[in-house]
């Protein structure tokens, strides 16, 4: 349960933070509810992880799709050098994964001494 | 309106000074906001002398049926080849003297009531004067398109719109027209190949129009390539690699006027050449790129050519429009070449309410992401218009119109 509530609030979080900030203030929001949230490093993790991959791969699906992948077609032929909107939306979707789960396992670290002290 | 072109050398080695009339000031916002309150020829003659720089080709018609034509510029009053070639810049004596009079500067003026000229102004950069006048305007002008453009007009009655759309989407290779004769008199036909005959014939049987399909075309480009090279590249060996080769024209004119061109002769071989040997080599070399082209399924002139519009980052490719399909040439009045060419098209009919036509490759948007961004390019390639509206003052409250622009004092 706890698993759950803290991948929700990463994303609603995250998604909140990011109408303001830069996109790396993702990291923020998946340190902050992992701070506030205890669970053992691997789950917070595991929760920043498939917060923010699910909270980017549908964000940037969603925003793709809106103009038939016009733009994703394009950039994934420049970066990825495959015509893949699929592939541009999964690295995305990774790399917002990655961040917030690096995050999220400092926010576990910063509780653990107290519960294993 | 086209800019006037400027030649520098390629110099690498020594250090120079430049003066362009590009770094004078010009005041286009006085020229056309003069030119938007003009009514009528002398309106548009004191609006256009605020152009300075860069100098443009400025056609002018009005509906009371005046049309004129102005290379307006500030332009500098030089001697005789003066700036042709570097020059000393410790004598001040070789510094420009001053300025073309702005009431010198090349122009055409035919009134309405003037039943005997021929009915229309036209440019495509070629030089605007003739030799009775009196100022240096450099020696760098392209003559082959206006020559055509002047030769289709003088044969064209009550022009519609149509027909000056099928004008400027002209796809007839004046100079091919020219060239050709050489060749096809020159090659030694008994001295070919079954396949080099193969190419022989798709030339002799091209139309000189260069098309999206023709294959005659690019036989023609890739020969005459060859040409310029067999009949040069032997001198230019020997020469610094700072020197400007010779106008295409130049060659052309030599060979048409004299068949014993001095540089035909291969200065490399005892043997004295004649512009039969060249144009045969000349052709021999053709037929080994155009084995290797036609391989490559690009015998096709449009193929072959594969005109781009390229991104300004040319890295980016996924964002540029390559290898579009589209005829033409550098001496075609549809001057699409590999990276540049007549990009705006325009066509104004001063009907009662006047009908205006349009299309550039491009598009409205300036994101990449958006659909808006290049779909002109389609449009433009297929040699079509868009309608342009030329907004009436009952039209202030059509929903067409999204922003306003507010000037206060």
């Amino acid at each position: 349960m706890k698993f759950i509530t803290t991948l929700i609030l990463t994303a609603f979080l995250s998604f909140v933070i990011c109408l303001y900030l830069p996109w790396w203030s993702i990291a923020i929001a998946a340190f902050i509810v992992a701070a506030v949230i205890p669970q053992k490093p691997g789950k917070s993790f595991l929760s920043g992880f498939v917060a923010l991959f699910l909270l980017w791969g549908s964000l940037a699906f969603y925003i793709s799709n809106n103009n038939e992948n016009l733009l994703a077609h394009k950039v994934s032929l420049i970066i990825l050098k495959t015509d893949s909107p699929f592939a541009l939306i999964l690295v995305t979707a990774l790399i917002g994964a990655l961040v917030a789960a690096f995050a999220a396992l400092a926010g576990s670290y910063l509780r653990e001494p107290k519960s294993t002290a | 309106m086209g800019a006037f072109p400027l030649s520098i050398g390629r110099i690498t080695k020594t250090k120079i000074a430049i003066r362009q009339a590009a770094h004078d000031p010009s005041d286009e916002l006085k020229l056309f906001n003069l030119l938007n309150h003009a009514k009528n020829y002398a309106d548009y003659s004191a609006a256009i002398v605020n152009l300075h720089t860069p100098g443009q080709n400025c056609v002018f018609a009005c509906k009371d049926g005046d049309i004129a034509i102005r290379a307006q510029g500030e332009f500098p009053a030089k001697w005789k080849g003066q700036g042709d070639f570097v020059m000393p810049g410790t004598d001040s004596s070789y510094m420009w003297q001053g300025m073309i009079p702005q009431d010198e500067v090349p122009f055409q003026y035919i009134p309405a009531k003037d039943s005997l000229s021929r009915g229309f102004v036209s440019s495509a950069n070629q030089k605007p004067t003739d030799t009775t006048y009196p100022y240096y305007l450099g020696r760098d002008y392209p003559m082959y398109r206006g020559l055509l453009i002047n030769r289709r007009l003088s044969a064209m009655n009550n022009i519609t719109v149509d027909d000056m759309m099928s004008l400027q989407t002209d796809n007839y290779n004046i100079f091919a027209e020219m060239a050709m004769p050489i060749f096809l008199k020159n090659i030694e036909q008994d001295s070919l190949t079954a396949d080099e005959k193969k190419y022989f014939d798709i030339l002799k049987s091209w139309n000189l129009v260069n098309d999206v399909n023709t294959k005659g075309a690019t036989v023609f480009e890739i020969l005459w390539n060859k040409f310029y090279h067999v009949v040069y590249d032997d001198e230019y060996d020997n020469a610094p690699d700072v020197i400007m080769k010779p106008y295409e024209s130049t060659l052309l004119e030599s060979v048409l006027k004299d068949s014993s061109y001095k540089f035909l002769d291969d200065i490399s071989t005892t043997k004295k050449e004649t512009l039969r040997d060249d144009a045969t080599t000349a052709f021999k070399n053709a037929c080994i790129d155009l084995t290797k082209v036609e391989s490559d399924g690009k015998l096709e002139w449009a193929k072959y050519k594969g005109t781009g519009i390229n991104f300004l980052a040319r890295t980016l490719t996924p964002f540029s429009r390559l290898n579009l399909l589209v005829g033409g040439g550098t001496y075609c009045i549809n001057a699409a070449k590999v990276d540049h060419g007549p990009s705006w098209r325009m066509i104004v009919n001063l009907t009662p309410q006047t009908e205006a036509y349009g299309i550039y490759p491009g598009g409205q948007s300036g994101n990449p992401g958006s659909k808006y961004f290049d779909d002109y390019v389609d449009t433009w390639v297929a040699g079509k218009y868009n309608v342009l509206w030329m907004m009436a003052k009952n039209e202030t409250t059509d929903k067409r119109i999204k922003w306003k622009m507010s000037f206060s004092n």
